[in-house]
């Protein structure tokens, strides 16, 4: 489930500012992170963003490097867990 | 060295005397006395809450302090480097650690209770430093929600008690989970050691959330030669049977004896008495859930004995890697968020965490689930 076009420009603008140019790894993702978001009202968890994607951890962190969940969080918008 | 007397009073105090001083390290480094010399004098360190940062080409192994006072030093950024099993530094290595420290920190190194190696740096010197850690055979890791170093006694390189090779498995259980050391992403950190017998010298079962613990499942070995010496030379035979908590040693009147079903197999008789050696059947006590942190429903815990004998032969170490590496997924899939591991056993049960593994309960788990390997 990809956001609307507007929202993805904004995604694509917001990742560049953060040094990251998103390609269709970046976006199957984020696609995830909408879609697990709008199931269980909080963002996905690395593991589970593992699982659902296929990718590997370490390929998720070349992807969003640092700390990806919280990457996608600034990139999207979706908000982290009061903890974090 | 940095600052007089007049300067750092209450840190030149702490100088004083033959005895080694922390304050002297600190003040032949370039660390900022002025912050310790701030915390003495009102009782509250100058350093605040730190935390894990983000370098991109870092994921884990760098950390920071945060400063209340920023105009000494706006923050205390840190590498934390994985140490080599059982504490073993050549001195190449530990040049290595001091130049780096030299070039890129501030002279200065912190060798953690957890067992790590920490050199205080900038955010900046981070990838600098580490390229050249990394080309002496050195990494980084060990910070958030990571498996955090395998730490380990220094067994058979310098003990006699030494029933498995500490080191040597860490080695081998640091190499295979080297990419979860360094790429968090656990509910929570999870520590592990791994001791050479039950004396376990490292505390392991009693602060890390998994331990191995080299154990013996025959019987002691008793010379009765070697114990008629030890008892001319002055061995206390009444005091080496007391000493036995399971009351499993006997005297016949010519030779000592073990009941059988009655040993623990511990190590106070071996300790105390040359003429006991441990068994010959050697292998591995897989204890889980062990922590020194208040946090959690648990508090301070003991960890459960979930396997008490795994056999080691060969020095292969494949079964019990496999073992480590199906529990860390176990919980990672089914515990809390930042439910350490022992607080997660007492939720679900040791016996539900058995069953989920495929092993067999053993009927001491079931009596004494905590009880102590020694
Ligand atoms: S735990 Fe055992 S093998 Fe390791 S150092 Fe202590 S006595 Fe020696
Ligand atoms: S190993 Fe422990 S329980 Fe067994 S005889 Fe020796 S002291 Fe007693």
């Amino acid at each position: 489930m990809l956001p609307p076009d507007d929202k993805k420009r904004e995604i694509t603008a917001r990742a560049r500012q953060r040094g990251i140019i998103l390609n269709e790894d970046h976006w199957k993702l984020i696609a995830i992170s909408y879609e697990y978001y709008d199931q269980h009202r909080t963002i996905c968890t690395l593991r589970n963003l593992i699982k659902l994607s296929g990718l590997e951890k370490k390929q998720i962190y070349k992807l969003f490097p640092g700390n990806p969940i919280g990457e996608i969080s600034q990139i999207t918008g979706l908000p982290m867990p009061k903890e974090c | 060295m940095p600052g007089d007397s007049k300067e750092f009073p209450l840190c030149h105090e702490l100088m004083k005397g033959r005895s080694p001083s922390h304050v002297r390290e600190l003040s032949n480094s370039r660390y900022p006395l002025a912050m310790y010399e701030h915390g003495l004098a009102t009782g509250e360190t100058a350093y605040g809450h730190g935390g894990y940062i983000s370098i991109p080409e870092l994921p884990s192994g760098v950390a920071v302090r945060n400063s209340c006072r920023p105009e000494i030093i706006e923050e205390s950024a840190y590498l934390r480097i994985l140490p080599p099993a059982g504490g073993w530094l050549s001195a190449v290595t530990l040049e290595k650690l001091a130049s780096c420290a030299e070039t890129y920190g501030k002279g200065l190194i912190h060798l953690t209770s957890g067992g790590t190696i920490e050199i205080y740096t900038t955010r900046e010197q981070m990838v600098p430093m580490v390229r050249e850690l990394n080309a002496a055979g050195l990494d980084i890791g060990s910070t958030g929600n990571d498996l955090r170093c395998l730490t380990a006694c220094c067994g058979p390189a310098r003990c006699d008690m030494a029933l498995i090779d500490a080191p040597a498995l860490a080695t081998y259980l640091g190499q295979r989970f080297i990419d979860e050391q360094q790429y968090p992403g656990y509910p929570q950190k999870v520590k592990s050691g791994v001791a050479g017998c039950p004396n376990d010298c490292i505390r392991a079962m009693m602060q890390k959330d998994h331990s191995f613990i080299g154990v013996y499942r025959d019987l002691p070995q008793i010379n009765n030669e070697v114990l008629a010496a030890w008892q001319e030379a002055g061995g206390d035979l009444a005091g080496l049977i007391a000493a036995c908590p399971a009351g499993a040693l006997t005297w016949t009147g010519t030779t000592l004896a073990i009941v059988p079903n009655k040993c623990w197999h511990c190590m106070a008789c071996i300790n105390l008495c040359p003429a006991i050696r441990p068994g010959r059947e050697r292998g591995v006590a897989w204890v889980a859930g062990g922590k020194y942190g208040h946090r959690g429903p648990q508090g301070p815990m003991v960890g459960y004995v979930l396997v008490p004998f795994i056999p080691v032969k060969d020095d292969d170490y494949t079964a019990i890697g496999d073992l480590f590496g199906a529990f860390l997924e176990l919980w990672a899939d089914n515990a809390r968020k930042k439910e350490r591991v022992g607080d997660f056993i007492a939720r679900v049960g040791p016996l539900w965490v058995l069953k989920e593994l495929g092993l067999k309960v053993e009927p001491q788990i079931l009596l004494s689930p905590k009880r102590n390997g020694f």
